[in-house]
């Protein structure tokens, strides 16, 4: 049953694999650092994006569960 | 057993690092922006005790400066970063509860004749960039990218348009620093310059949500003037905002065109995909508000929540403007980006001092 050359190719294979990503990442990191004043900003968008929603759809959920609160009285006074 | 029990605990964990890294960068932004209100309230305090007559200086403009006070003489520590960053976050879920101040009456009002001036506007920008690209000898994508973030609005609109277009890393860092750089100055010169043509409220914040690129450095310029104008702008930059979809998919299928980006497979999801939610929620809020949803203390509740978030964007306008990082990407984009930023400027203000004329804002 246990094929060690087999297994082995699969390691090499997954090895040059994770090196190409890792290539990339370094990559798309120095790209990112080129852009200080916007990378904080991309990784936060692209964050977002992973939990399956973009940050606009955060912001528009979150303000409605403000609304909400406010609406039910949770959140009765807010002073300026 | 243990493994399984343990998994959950750890991806707890995990979430909970997750939020809590945002935690530093968002307190500094609340401090920076409350010790600008605060500064507000104690200089006026100060003048009315002392009878004295110093012009007001809005929080706004404090929390801004104090943002690039701190962002261009010390190094910011990395653990503010991703905290300060949620600014953009923060302007939008402002923007949002901002529908609570407009009942759907005004929007239709104010917003269809901010559709008709974005239109033009968005057509004199494309060409005048376009024009100026040409002129200065600038690469065809950095062009396009300049054309779509001063037309539509700032760096968003050169993200989205980023990937569309296929443009380098490089360019759109060109792009994204010429619009905010160019921002920081409007945040200066748009006041006095309307306050110098005494400009109404409404003009103003039409004006300024038509010609600054950027949405936050639109509201905050408008809210320098005064709080209508601040509403007005959010208004005009919100429709200019909902625009970008369009644009950018022109700019797709010209490019895709020439073999220099992807062809766009699904015209209607590309769309969807680009239109900012946001400009959704805030007409949601605007309409349960205009059905009376909310009674009038909820209405003022929701509309200051709409200011504390603002109250952050404001401080985080400042903290990320670095004159430094943004000298470092060259002269000739900005060049061209400033001509065209004065050029629409000028246009946009000939089109609200029109709109005025035939309308009254």
């Amino acid at each position: 049953m246990y094929r060690p050359i087999r297994q082995k190719v699969q390691a090499g294979g997954f090895f040059v694999l994770q090196a190409e990503q890792l290539k990339e990442a370094e990559a798309a990191l120095s790209r990112l650092n080129r852009s200080p004043s916007m990378s904080e900003e991309n990784k936060i968008a692209t964050e977002a994006t992973r939990l399956g929603l973009s940050l606009d759809v955060w912001a528009v959920i979150t303000a409605f569960l403000l609304a909400l609160l406010v609406r039910v009285g949770v959140l009765k006074h807010v002073p300026w | 057993m243990a493994t399984s029990a343990a998994l959950p605990n750890s991806e707890a964990r995990n979430h909970f690092a997750n939020v809590a890294r945002f935690i530093p960068g968002v307190l500094l932004l609340a401090v920076i922006g409350f010790a600008g209100k605060i500064l507000e309230q104690s200089i006026n305090g100060y003048a009315k005790a002392h009878h004295l007559v110093i012009p007001n200086v809005e929080y706004v403009l404090w929390a801004i400066a104090i943002g690039l006070l701190i962002a261009n003489t010390v190094t910011i520590p990395k653990i503010f970063l991703p905290g300060i960053a949620t600014y953009e976050f923060w302007l939008k879920a402002g923007i949002v509860l901002l529908g609570a101040r407009f009942v759907v009456g005004d929007v239709l009002k104010l917003g269809g004749i901010s559709i008709a001036l974005v239109v033009l506007e968005i057509s004199g920008s494309l060409i005048l960039m376009t024009l100026l690209g040409r002129l200065f000898n600038l690469k065809p994508k950095l062009t396009s990218l300049l054309a779509i973030g001063s037309a539509v609005c700032g760096v968003s609109a050169i993200i989205a348009a980023k990937g569309a277009i296929d443009a380098d890393d490089e360019d759109s860092s060109f792009a994204i620093a010429a619009i905010l750089a160019l921002g920081a100055i409007a945040l200066v010169t748009f006041p006095l310059i309307g306050h110098a043509l005494h400009m109404s409220d409404n003009a103003y914040g039409l004006w300024s949500g038509l010609a600054v690129d950027n949405t936050a450095e639109a509201t905050a310029a408008g809210a320098l003037y005064s709080d209508v104008a601040g509403k007005v702008a959010v208004l005009a930059k919100t429709t200019r905002n909902a625009t970008i979809g369009f644009v950018v998919l022109g700019y797709a299928i010209y490019w895709a065109s020439r073999g220099q980006a992807e062809k766009v497979k699904n015209k209607g999801a590309f769309l969807w995909n680009k239109f900012p939610k946001f400009v959704l929620g805030f007409l949601v809020i605007s309409l349960l508000v205009s059905v009376h949803v909310f009674n009038k203390e909820q209405v003022g509740t929701l509309a200051n929540l709409s200011r504390w978030a603002f109250l952050l964007t404001f401080a985080g306008v400042g903290l990320r403007t670095n004159f430094r990082e943004m000298s470092k990407q060259g002269v000739r984009p900005f060049i061209v980006g400033a001509l065209g930023e004065i050029l629409i400027a000028g246009l946009t203000l000939g089109l609200v001092v029109a709109a005025n004329a035939i309308w009254k804002l």
